[in-house]
């Protein structure tokens, strides 16, 4: 586990093991889907607030008080303090680039487009 | 400088063999509706919603480089959910059908200028080539062809019913069978959580025709 998102695999390895698939969990908890895809990857802070953790906590039948409810709180403060909240660098970025083919009108996109798709992936 | 991108013929076969073996290596339990969601992160694969991916660019969903992230839009994810399933589908056919391109990719995009160009680069037959692949792959994956022979004998009774029932009201029988077909993959299609489109399509690819009704 890497020290950086150790709280993100934390969560998403709970999340599993209710196999349940991170839009369903957010469905079935009124959690925001786009939000919690960024906490678990490392690409957002947890919140700070201890009352939305426990409410995550909660929601992946974490028991109030165990092991992992300690380890949950824990990682989430040091992921705070770690978790820049950053723009993804050029380096990172080349990495998460998608392999596009053809829209669905059946055009390619313009280097234009394609530019502003690599800047909608950074900051996905 | 690089050889021109030669995309291979797959043969229905092949593709079949590799949708047969990502359900057998993630859905063992073989029910449906297929849980492609879950199949997806089985796989260590992050499924990412972004806003605005169809409404700006057309399109609703595609693979990262490092084949470790599905981008796709989260409207379509949220409120049209065949779509969505199929998005995912097809998504895990290129990563499964095409590692050659991934792997081209991550040799020659090193910067995001080079990955722009390497799109311009891409002859567009290849293109249609490499998607028609990917949506053969989403089809058998969500329609499993013992499901679907299943399924189809189940509702195919109670349409060749109805068809019985119209033709005494002179229906012209072509106009009887297109109406029975439309009928019949739209009972189908629940079952898998898929588009009547795509039922239609599985149908056709399995050698299925109105006429047999």
């Amino acid at each position: 586990m890497t020290r950086v998102n150790a709280f993100g695999e934390f969560f998403k390895e709970k999340r599993l093991a209710l196999g349940l698939a991170l839009r369903e969990f957010c469905r079935e908890n009124a959690f925001d889907w786009g939000n919690l895809s960024k906490i678990e990857r490392g690409r957002m802070s947890p919140p700070k607030s201890l009352k939305a953790l426990a409410e995550y906590a909660k929601a992946l039948k974490i028991e109030e008080g165990s092991e992992d409810w300690r380890t949950f709180f824990d990682l989430a403060a040091i992921s705070a303090g770690i978790i820049p909240d950053a723009i993804m660098s050029d380096e990172a970025l080349v990495a998460k680039l998608p392999l596009v083919f053809r829209t669905i009108r059946g055009k390619k996109l313009t280097d234009g487009q394609l530019r502003d798709l690599a800047e909608a992936i950074r900051k996905a | 400088m690089r050889e021109p991108l030669c995309v291979p013929y797959l043969p229905n076969e092949d593709i079949w063999k590799a949708a047969r073996d990502f359900l057998q290596q993630t859905h063992a339990e073989n029910s449906i509706p297929i849980p492609i969601e879950r199949m997806v992160e089985s796989l260590k694969i992050d499924i990412v919603p972004m806003r605005g991916l169809q409404r700006t660019f057309q399109m609703e969903g595609c693979t990262s480089r490092d084949r470790s992230t599905i981008y796709v839009d989260e409207w379509v994810a949220n409120h049209r959910e065949p779509r969505y399933r199929f998005t995912l589908a097809h998504e895990v056919g290129h990563i499964r059908l095409h590692p050659q391109i991934f792997e081209r990719l991550q040799d020659e995009a090193s910067t995001p200028e080079k990955w722009r160009g390497f799109f311009a680069r891409l002859p567009e037959p290849d293109q249609l080539k490499i998607e028609f692949q990917a949506y053969a792959f989403a089809g058998l994956v969500l329609v499993p062809p013992q499901h679907l022979v299943h399924e189809y004998d189940r509702v195919a009774p109670g349409v060749r019913q109805m068809m019985r029932a119209s033709s005494l009201e002179d229906v012209p029988r072509e106009k009887v069978l297109e109406i029975a077909w439309e009928k019949l993959t739209a009972m189908i299609s629940p079952a898998f959580n898929v588009s009547n489109a795509v039922i239609r399509r599985r149908l056709k690819f399995d050698g299925f025709k109105p006429e047999d009704l």
